[in-house]
Order: C-alpha cells, then structure tokens, then sequence
C-alpha cells in the first residue's frame, strides 16, 4: 500500500507549491489512471512516489517504509518508466543482462512474451530503437521485473496506434494479483479499458479519487437528443453524435462503460 | 545479497554502462601529458633552466589535482542528469551501497586512472625521446618513475624520518595517501552537491578554501619556525582527519540528491 501523508512539494521557496497539504492512499492489485491538465503535477507525485523527490513537509510510505530513504528493499518493489529517458548505447540483451541482477524477481518468460507482443527482437542494439521503440522496450524491461508497483508517466506517448493496441493487451496480460500500476497520462482513451481507479488533480489538489466501480455505478455514461436531456443529467458536450451526457444513473438504468474524457471534462466544470 | 556482492554488482552495472567514458578519460589524460612535455619540454625549456624547473613541477602538480578534481566529480554526473538520475537513484540498492561503491571508485580508482595514464604517457616518452621526466632524487634510478608520478611526495615530506629506505617508502606513501584522501573526499563532496548549485557557487567557494588554505600553510610555515614537531604532527594527522567530514557532508548531499537540478541541497 502506499500512503502519501499531508506533503508539501515545491521546486524551490520562490516558486508555488505542487502539493500542499495532499494526501492519498493506493492500495494493492489495482489500476490508477493519475490524471490532470499540463502543471497539475502528475509527473512530480510519481516521482515523489518514487523517492526521486523528496516532500518539502509530510512523508510517503510505501508498505509502511518511508520512500525517500531509497531503500533497497523498497526500490526492489519499485520501477519507473519516464516519459522521457536516455538508454546506454548497447544491445538489448546487455541491458537486460546488466540491470536484472537488480530486481530479484525478474521474468524471462515475460519479457519473452512482452516484446514478442510489440514485435521487438531482443538482440538489437536499443540506442538504435526509434522513440517508441525504446519506449516500448523499457516497458517490457519494467513489466519483467515483477514489481509490486510500476509507475508509468505517459506510457502512450510516442507509441502508434497499433502499438497502443498492443500496449492494452502486454499491460492486462501481465498485471498479477499482487501488482500496482500507476499511470499519469494526457491519453484517456489510450488507458481507460484497463483502470481500476481514477484520480484526478488540479492545483495541487484532488478533484477526484474514486473507483472506476463506483463511478460506473453511480453514473450514467451516454449519448442523448435534446430532447432527453433530463433532470439527472449532470453535464453534457455537444458532439456530431449528439450530446455526450454525464447523468446520475438511476435504478432502472443499465450500467454504461467508462467515458473517462467526459468524466474529466465534467469534474472540471462541476462538483461530483 | 549482502553490501559487498551488492558494491561488486555495482561495479559491474558501471563498467558495463559507463566504460567508454573511463576510457575516454583515460586517453584525455594521457593526451593531456603528452601536451604537457610537448609544451615544456621543448620550448620552455629552451627559454630558461629555472622556469622550466619551477613550470614543470608546478604544472604537473596543477594538472594531477586538477584532473582528480575534475574525474571524480564526473563520477556522480548522474545524478545532476534528470533522466540518469531518474535511472541511477531507482536502481534498487541503498544509498549508502551507491554512494560507497563511487566513494571507493574515486578514491582508489581515479588516482589509478590518472597515474597510469601519466606513466603512460611518461614511457612513452621515454621510449620515443630517450629521457626520463623525473623530479624524484633521493629514489633509485628505476623507482623514479613511480615516486614522480604518484605526486604525493610534496605533501609527504612534513612526515619524513631517518628510516631505512623501505620504511621510508611505505611510511612515506601511506601518509601522503592519507593526506590526499582528504582532497579526493572533498572532490567527491564537490561533485555531489556544488554542481547543482552551480559553478558560480562552486567556483566562489573554491576560491575561498584556497584562501584558507593559503593562510593556513602560511600559518604552519610560521608555526614550523618556533614549534616543529607540533607543525609536524598538526600537519600529518590534521590533514587526514579532513576526510572525515568531507566524507559525511558528500554522503549526506548524496543521500538528499534528488532529480531536480536547480534546488539546492539541504544538509
């Protein structure tokens, strides 16, 4: 589990905090979409959850262990994959050889698995590899590690469409029962299949924490005329297809899946 | 695993990430002598006896101090690097594992690096001139080249006594060792913390430690003059005992390192 205590996060005395006073807990075995518009400070929480930065006030606990000791014990449990990240210039293979050793309970038979799924062969040089490709490859690396929490910040980013296909398909494959993946992403249609729980951020705070089950069950995801455009709904987005609608669901009303760009757009405008 | 397979494991992890860059460095050093006899040897030389004697002594004592200064701040490059940071400070071990398998690198390692890459050079030398490049006097002929070359000799010589020679050479290496290991832990404290503050910071604080420097040496020249042997002892086991807080305060910077660059570290 990881617990984030009432931090307080700023780049430096001068600039605005990132986090004030901001709590949040994460529990085990479950899919977290960490969302928010540019600024919000996705990518700062997931270092800070990382132990990368260090909370100007409050702590973070990670199975109980305060993470900016950067223990070898929790780093072990721990793997990042940034959105942007430089990769030695060496085969894959020695890559694989040269960092494995580090992470106890690494995979052959995943790593197999997951860059025969992105059509990657093992022995070529990664420095080589196009964007996505490294990208691509670095995920297979943190899936095969068997961490029990993988961070990932815009795992879609510079991956073609076929490829995200694939990313969907690697990720729900090999999430296990003990597994926790975060991911901060601008790309809600890339991720929104595979999320257990939502949390949205906006200014240093959290303007939702809620579970894909929950909010599936409380609300009502659909497109309606104008015509009915009731009481219970809570907010509408003109589209070619109609009005996309956040509405209450009511007991009669069949669950509807996730539209996780509506619910974002929605919790921005009004309190849910 | 225990700390000592994890510091091996480490070691490994950065020879097989980083050796080029050890080779690099070693090949600059050994470009940087060869340079070096290039410009003194043949036309200072010529110019005057004296200045020759005095450049070349003073220029290979700046070079050596300077190219450790330089090298063993580079080893933790990584870490004012975001994205080598985000890769160097996850990587699971502890950070007293990290900072010690560095700490040994810079202190062992990285005056075996630039030595080997003078005495290289000075072979070479040799072997295309014909002369050996030696200040050393008191040794024998085909010691010279190792005593010159280590370049602790000046540092040493507040701790010289009336031994037999082998005594000597140990005791002599040992407290000179002991005496540079003082600057290389504050070598490795300038390569964790100042750099991301800065070269201004560095270069201004730099500038101040040469100026205590100076005046303590000024002060234990007097000190020398009226009270020898406590000149002597201060000297011998004040220097070394330098390393201890060095080391701490480069230990704590490392353990607060975090991947933004432009925030000061906090001791």
């Amino acid at each position: 589990m990881i617990e984030v205590q009432n931090i307080s996060f700023s780049y430096s005395s001068k600039s605005a905090p990132v986090f004030d006073e901001f709590c949040l807990q994460m529990e085990q075995n479950k899919v977290y979409g960490l969302l928010g518009e540019n600024g919000t400070g996705k990518s700062t929480l997931l270092y800070l959850l990382m132990g990368l930065l260090r909370p100007d006030k409050g702590g973070i606990l990670v199975d109980g262990i305060d993470v900016s000791r950067r223990k070898r014990e929790t780093l072990q449990q721990m793997y990042i994959v940034p959105e942007e990240f430089d990769l030695p210039r060496m085969r894959f293979t020695d890559y694989v050889e040269t960092y494995r050793p580090f992470y106890p309970a690494f995979s052959d038979d995943i790593l197999r698995r997951c860059m025969e799924e992105f059509h990657l062969p093992l022995d070529a040089r990664i420095d080589q590899f196009s964007m996505g490709n490294k990208k691509k490859a670095l995920m297979s690396f943190a899936l095969a590690t068997n961490v029990r929490y993988l961070l990932m910040d815009e795992p879609t980013n510079g991956l073609d469409v076929p490829s995200k296909k694939q990313f969907r398909k690697v990720i729900a494959t090999t999430m296990t029962e003990e597994r926790t993946l975060i991911m901060a992403t601008h790309q809600l249609h890339d991720v929104e299949a595979l999320l257990d729980h939502v949390i949205i951020l906006q200014r240093s705070q959290l303007l939702l924490n809620a579970s894909v089950a929950d909010l599936c069950e409380k609300y009502t995801f659909d497109i309606r005329s104008n015509e009915a455009l009731t009481d219970e709904v809570l907010y509408t987005e003109r589209t070619p297809q109609g009005n996309a609608t956040l509405s209450l669901r009511q007991p009669d009303d069949e669950e509807t899946p996730l539209n996780l760009e509506l619910l974002f757009n929605a919790v921005h405008q009004i309190s849910l | 695993m225990n700390t000592i397979s994890y510091i091996l494991q480490l070691w490994r992890f950065y020879w097989r990430t980083e050796k080029y860059q050890y080779l690099r460095l070693f090949l600059i050093c050994f470009a940087i002598f060869l340079v070096k006899v290039a410009i003194l040897d043949f036309i200072l030389m010529r110019i005057s006896s004296v200045a020759y004697g005095y450049s070349q002594y003073a220029l290979i004592h700046q070079i050596y101090w300077i190219g450790t200064l330089i090298l063993i701040s580079y080893l933790f490059d990584a870490i004012h690097h975001k994205q080598r940071a985000i890769s160097y400070l996850s990587l699971p071990a502890s950070n007293a594992e990290k900072f010690l398998s560095r700490f040994i690198m810079g202190v062992v390692g990285v005056p075996i690096l630039v030595n080997v890459a003078l005495l290289a050079g000075n072979v070479v030398v040799t072997l295309f001139l014909g002369t050996m490049d030696t200040l050393a006097g008191n040794q024998p002929e085909w010691m010279k080249i190792f005593f010159y070359y280590c370049l602790y000799g000046n540092l040493a010589n507040a701790v010289m006594c009336d031994t037999s020679f082998l005594s000597y050479f140990i005791y002599n290496l040992f407290w000179s060792y002991m005496m540079a290991l003082a600057f290389y832990s504050f070598f490795i404290w300038f390569g964790i913390a100042f750099r991301r503050a800065g070269w201004i910071y560095a270069t201004i604080i730099i500038f101040v430690l040469m100026a205590i420097l100076v005046f303590v040496l000024d002060f234990m020249g007097l000190l020398h003059q009226r009270a020898p042997l406590i000149a002597r002892m201060m000297w011998s086991y004040g220097v070394p005992l330098l390393s201890i807080p060095f080391t701490y305060l480069a230990y704590r910077s490392f353990c607060r390192a975090q991947i933004v660059t432009h925030k000061f570290v906090t001791l």
